[in-house]
């Protein structure tokens, strides 16, 4: 598969964020009703750090001359995000899956926009120890 | 902040997109019309199109080295046009980088894990980890701390400067790699 244009990745990372910032405020929604006070403060940090990406990244498309992709109004979840664990688990896999998306965009990116985008994967390759992640020598690739 | 409103939609029976995790979000978009999570596409480029990308870098020598931008707090200038060859020497120096880290924490105690991530790291880029002969002086623990987050920075920095997309993915998550390791992740 050939790499998207820059246009492309960052259309498609905000498309991500729209996501991630929909199942985080799920995860949130749930978590509020257990204990785990470290989860749901874990959960509100990686919300509003998703929140900013997410606006940054309309801004990089508009200035690129295009219409930023709309979220869609919800998200299909797992079934089953009921306790912790779960919680937390699909939180890590959010952030995985955004880890991912950012490696993309560097590829896909030159100058100020990949520099966002390598501190972007840096920062979430980070974040992922608050749901549990464990290091990684090559976070956001394929492996 | 975080909506009851979204618990809502996402636990119900509405005609929703799918968002059932990021395992298949790797797939083309085409593939999964309506899901928005899904993919970036490209992110299953593999290291070996990296390695593709810096192309007879396996042929350099370390004389090449001498004129790379070695990063932030180099003496080189800043290189204004990277050109194909400027993403060899990237390559070359870091290997040299991972290597040279690689020998020095071979030799230091309780280090397991991060030569183990840079052996990884290493290989991504088709280097040879060094020869078990070669030792090092060991590390202090403020040292290896010292030393890693320089070969963070420098590894974000070759992401930026390359030119090469593929080349510039590994790189920036070699140096997230670096980044997650236990004692560097407040660096971050």
């Amino acid at each position: 598969m050939s790499t998207p244009s820059p246009l492309e990745a960052l259309q498609r990372t905000l498309a991500a964020e729209h996501a991630s910032i929909f199942v985080l405020g799920a995860l949130g929604g749930r978590a509020s009703t257990l204990s785990s006070e470290p989860l749901r403060s874990s959960l509100t940090t990686a919300y509003d750090v998703h929140l900013q990406r997410r606006d940054r990244l309309r801004v990089l498309v508009r200035s690129a001359g295009a219409v930023p992709v709309a979220a869609e109004p919800a998200y299909r979840l797992p079934s089953r995000l009921t306790t912790a664990a779960q919680i937390k688990a699909e939180a890590l896999r959010v952030e995985r899956g955004c880890a991912t998306t950012y490696a993309a965009l560097v590829a896909a990116t030159a100058g100020a926009d990949r520099r966002w985008a390598v501190e972007a994967l840096v920062a979430t390759a980070v974040g992922e120890a608050a749901f549990g992640g464990r290091p990684e020598a090559l976070p956001g690739l394929d492996t | 902040m975080l909506l009851s409103l979204l618990t809502i939609a996402g636990a119900g029976p509405l005609a929703i997109p799918p968002y059932d995790g990021w395992e298949r979000a790797r797939k083309p978009v085409a593939e999964r019309p309506g899901d928005r999570v899904a993919s970036v596409s490209g992110s299953g480029v593999s290291r070996r199109l990296v390695l593709r990308a810096g192309g007879a870098a396996g042929a350099l020598g370390a004389g090449l080295l001498g004129g790379c931008d070695l990063g932030p707090g180099s003496d080189s200038q800043p290189v204004a046009s990277p050109s194909p060859d400027a993403d060899q020497r990237i390559v070359e120096a870091a290997r040299a980088e991972l290597s040279t880290l690689l020998v020095r924490l071979s030799a230091t105690g309780g280090t397991a894990s991060l030569v183990a991530c840079h052996r990884a790291q290493l290989a991504a880029l088709q280097g040879r980890a060094p020869s078990p002969t070669r030792t090092g002086r060991p590390l202090r623990p403020a040292q290896v701390v010292t030393r890693e987050r320089r070969a963070a920075e420098r590894f974000t920095h070759w992401a930026i400067t390359c030119r090469n997309g593929d080349l510039a993915r590994v790189l920036a998550s070699v140096a997230a790699g670096i980044r997650m390791q236990s004692g560097l992740r407040e660096a971050s």
